[in-house]
Order: structure tokens, then sequence, then C-alpha cells
């Protein structure tokens, strides 16, 4: 028999207390309710706390902008944003909340672009062309290849001493915490495959990833059970 | 041969749930520069019979992110897309080891993905591959060419009991879990009722298939029409009359016994039968 090689390293499947984000994507106006409850707000505290580390005129990158949480949040602190996703259904309601801001607001401030594309195409964007690149609760989505392919491409497209900021899923540390943890996701996440034959998994590792791609973190918070980081990292070199 | 037998024994239990194997590309033999490039999805079923039946091909084989679902369950409910055939074509390397641009794609994944977005995004032109497997080395020997048979979704008898026992398999199990603390005399007759029930379903499913996803207006098409609950009324008749004369044979025709068994073959039905659209080829769900 002719010899088979597996060329790239394998992924365990994992389970997610964010799992009901997928039954909650399926249905973009309710995620946002949807997450908040979920999280008790607390989503939004790590959101507020990551983008406030934005300036006026920084030109920032939304990696998998969702409904635009941290899209607006970019927004409203002055960012040039680029928002990529590859829904288009959640884009659109992020494209409505940008609009009825910018409504509301006026013209003034930053601008908007809106791109439906994915990861793999980030290799598309310009060399050194932001200034930030952001990302919440979308590397828990993504292979492990597609991880580190994110991660390579973020450090291009930054500028000297641009800053990444992530809000994702992790495993907890400690066994005491993973096993409740696990113990609360595994129901989760059986009803979640119900209703939308997906689920999400936790990002292993996020912060040793990141500095391998060649960031250093300034800052990395834990929040819940531990299940959930804040992370800001700038590029080196 | 042995993996792919047990993996298509362990995915008959686990049948509803998905089974994903990490993305990856695969080396089939010793391709080289020149060689294809096949795309699939990472159900493990798949990729086990993609091995077997590429057995002594020289190619790549891009396993694609499909969240661990068959690829044509997958494409139809919008997880495997373009966007994961070009996520996997970017992160695989697989640009450094062709030099060419050519992927051939499952053709029952054409419901998910929009070759001319492949093309326009990442200039990797798309050819439709045979709907089954087995075809695969006669289409990589035709250059590409498709003869019907390779075309055409098929639900032959051996699919379809697979797909039975498949269903009763899962069900058995479940009916078990619960019967463990409520009646453990009434599992193997239950268990029994499953998988009789679902053989029937399956096998039989030739002679009604004409009257499925169509609204009829015969009394016929609305006898037996899903839709209309038909053919769930038909077989739970047909297994009631048979549990009355059963009952006769072995001399208990009290009324908690049939109603017991009556109700039992009721949810048995109604159980095989919710998902039916989603267990053929051939029977579109109203959604697709």
């Amino acid at each position: 028999m002719k010899p088979i090689t597996l060329l790239t390293p394998g992924e365990k499947a994992s389970m997610s207390t964010y799992v009901l984000m997928k039954i909650l994507e399926s249905a973009p106006d309710r995620y946002d309710r949807g997450i908040r409850l979920f999280t008790l707000g607390r989503l939004d505290a790590a959101y507020d706390r990551l983008t406030d580390r934005i300036r006026p005129g920084d030109r920032v990158l939304d990696v998998g902008c969702g409904t635009g949480a941290l899209t607006l949040r970019a927004l409203a602190r002055g960012g040039v944003v680029t928002a990529m996703d590859i829904s288009p259904v959640m884009m659109d309601t992020a494209r409505r909340k940008v609009d009825a801001y910018r409504a509301e607001i006026g013209e003034a401030g930053g601008g908007v672009t809106f791109l439906e594309m994915g990861v793999a195409e980030m290799d598309g964007l310009e060399t050194g062309g932001f200034d930030v690149v952001m990302s919440g609760l979308c590397f828990s989505e993504l292979t492990d290849n597609e991880i580190a392919y994110t991660l390579d491409h973020a450090r291009r497209i930054l500028a000297p001493k641009g800053m990444l900021l992530i809000g994702d899923e992790v495993p907890p540390e400690g066994v005491l915490r993973r096993l409740p943890y696990a113990l609360f996701r595994i129901p989760l996440a059986a009803l979640t495959y119900i209703f939308t034959q997906t689920t999400t998994g936790a990002v292993k590792d996020l912060p040793l990833r990141v500095r391998n791609a060649g960031f250093e973190i300034e800052y990395a918070r834990r929040g819940g059970v531990g299940g959930f980081m804040e992370l800001a990292a700038r590029k080196t070199g | 041969m042995f993996s792919y037998i047990l993996t298509w024994i362990v995915t008959r239990f686990v049948w509803l749930l998905p089974l994903p194997a990490p993305p990856c590309l695969v080396k089939i033999g010793n391709p080289d520069c020149s060689s294809p490039v096949l795309v699939t999805c990472n159900w493990r079923l798949t990729i086990r019979e993609l091995l077997y039946r590429l057995r002594g091909e020289h190619l790549y084989l891009l396993v694609a992110n499909s969240r661990g679902i068959n690829v044509w369950c997958a494409a139809d409910g919008g997880h495997f897309t373009h966007h994961d055939v070009i996520s996997i074509i970017k992160t695989s390397g697989i640009e450094d080891l062709v030099d060419h641009r050519t992927l051939v794609l499952p053709q029952l994944a054409a419901t998910g993905i929009d070759i001319g977005y492949i093309k326009k995004k990442i200039d990797w032109r798309s050819v439709w591959g045979p709907v089954s497997a087995r075809d695969i080395p006669e289409f990589l020997a035709g250059d590409g060419e498709k003869s019907d048979r390779m075309r055409r979704v098929g639900f032959g008898l051996g699919r379809r009991l697979s797909a039975a026992f498949g269903w009763a398999a899962q069900l058995s199990i479940i009916a078990c879990l619960i019967f463990a603390f409520v009646d453990r005399a009434a599992i193997l007759p239950l268990v029994a009722l499953i998988f009789g029930m679902s053989a029937v379903l399956f096998s039989t499913f030739p002679l009604y298939e004409r009257f499925l996803g169509r609204p009829s207006r015969t009394w016929a098409g609305i006898a037996v029409g899903f839709e209309q609950g038909g053919i769930q009324l038909l077989l739970w008749g047909l297994y009631t009359a048979g549990l009355v004369g059963m009952a006769g044979v072995i001399g208990d025709r009290s009324i908690p016994f049939l109603l017991q068994w009556s109700l039992a073959g009721l949810v048995v039905t109604l159980f095989l039968t919710f998902d039916l659209a989603g267990s053929t080829p051939v029977y579109k769900s109203i959604e697709h």
C-alpha cells in the first residue's frame, strides 16, 4: 500500500461555554441580546477595556466582526475601521448599527468599511496597513491552522508597534476549574448542536501562540471562571 | 479496509453527531507538482472511504473544515462553503507543492460552494468530481470526464439499509438508557421494534419515493405524503395491525398490552420519520 502522510498536526475538538453563540448567530438580531444575557454583561465590559487602547485616527481591522460589537466601539473612539466577516447576514446587522450610530452622532469621526471575507483571505490586505487588529469571539471558531495563519498575517499587516487585541474563549486553568466548566458546557454544546449542527472550541495556549507569532503581551486578563481572556499585545521588531 | 469498516460501524452509532478529523493535507501515494488536488470534508467516514478508494493513486487530498459533517449535509446547511475551501488551500501549503491551480471538488458540495468566488479570490480553477468516491479513479483516469452514473445521486438498497441501521442503532441506545430504569424486560422487544420499523421504512422507500416532497391532490398521494403525515400513519397502521395479529398468536390481547405497544410503535415511527428528508440523498428537506 502506498504511503499516506498527514502533513499538519491534528487538533482535538473541544467544547465551549460560548457554544450558545452559535444558536444566536442563526438569528443575528437576537445575537447581541443573547450574548449580553448569557455573559451577564461582562463581555461588554471586556470589549470596553480592550478598545480603550484605540486612539483617534487609528486604522483598525476587526477580524470576524459579527454584529459589530468591537467595530462600533472602535468607531466611537475615532478609529478608521475595516470590518471583515464571512457572514453577510451578521454584517448586515453590524452595518445597520453603524448607520444608526452615525445618524445619531453625525458623520464626524472615523469610518467603517465592511468586507465579506474569511481569515484565509487576509493575505490580500496591505502590509503595515493597520495600527490595530482586533478580534472578539472569532478565534474560537477557527482551526489551529487558521489561527496560526491569522496571527502571522495580523503581524504582517500591522504597522511597527501595532496593537493586537483579542477577546475570546480559553480553557480555564487547573483541573478544579476545568471539571465544572466541562460539566456545564457538555449539555450546552449538545443543545447548540441540535439547533445549529455546529459548535465552537476554546482557544488553547492563546498567549503562547500570540508570543510565538511575534508579539509582546502587554495585558492579559481572565474573566468569569477563567474561561474568557482579554489580551492586548504589541508587535515586536 | 479494516479502519474503514471500523469507522463505518462507529458512525452508525453516532449518526447524528459530528465526527471531525483535523483539517489537513494528505499525501496519497507519491504525488508530485502536477498531481491532482482533491478537496473533501472532515467527516471521518468520508476520509476513511477516500483513503480506501484512492489507494494506488498519486494525489493530494485537502481535508477542509466542514465541522465534522458529511459534505452534502454540510454544504446544504451552510457549514461547508467556498471560504472553507479557500482556507484549506491557504493554510495547508498546497500552493508550494503543485505548479497548477486546479481543484477537484465533491459534486455534492455544489449547493454550498461558489467556484466563481474561489477563482476570483485566489485564482484556483475548480471542477466538480463524481458523486461517489468509488468513481474518482475512473474520473481521474478519464481526465475529468463524467459518465451519467458519476453525476447521479442514488439511494440504493445498501445505502438505505445503512441509513436504517444508523437510525435504529442510535434510537436503540436512547431507548436502552431510558428503559434500563423503567422496565428492563421491555428493552429487547423495543430494540427489535426499532430495528424492524427502520428496516421497513427504508427498504420500502422506492415504493413511496415519488409521493415525497410534492403536495398531492390524489388520494394515494395524500395517503402517503409526508407533509400530510400519511406515511407515518400508514406505517403505524400496518404495525398496529401486525401487533394485534401477533397478540392473538401469543395469547395476550389485553388492552393495556396493545395500547402500550401501539403507543411505542407510534413514538418509534415519529422518531424515525421526523428527519427522513435528511437521511436520504434524494428527498430534499423543505429548507433546501
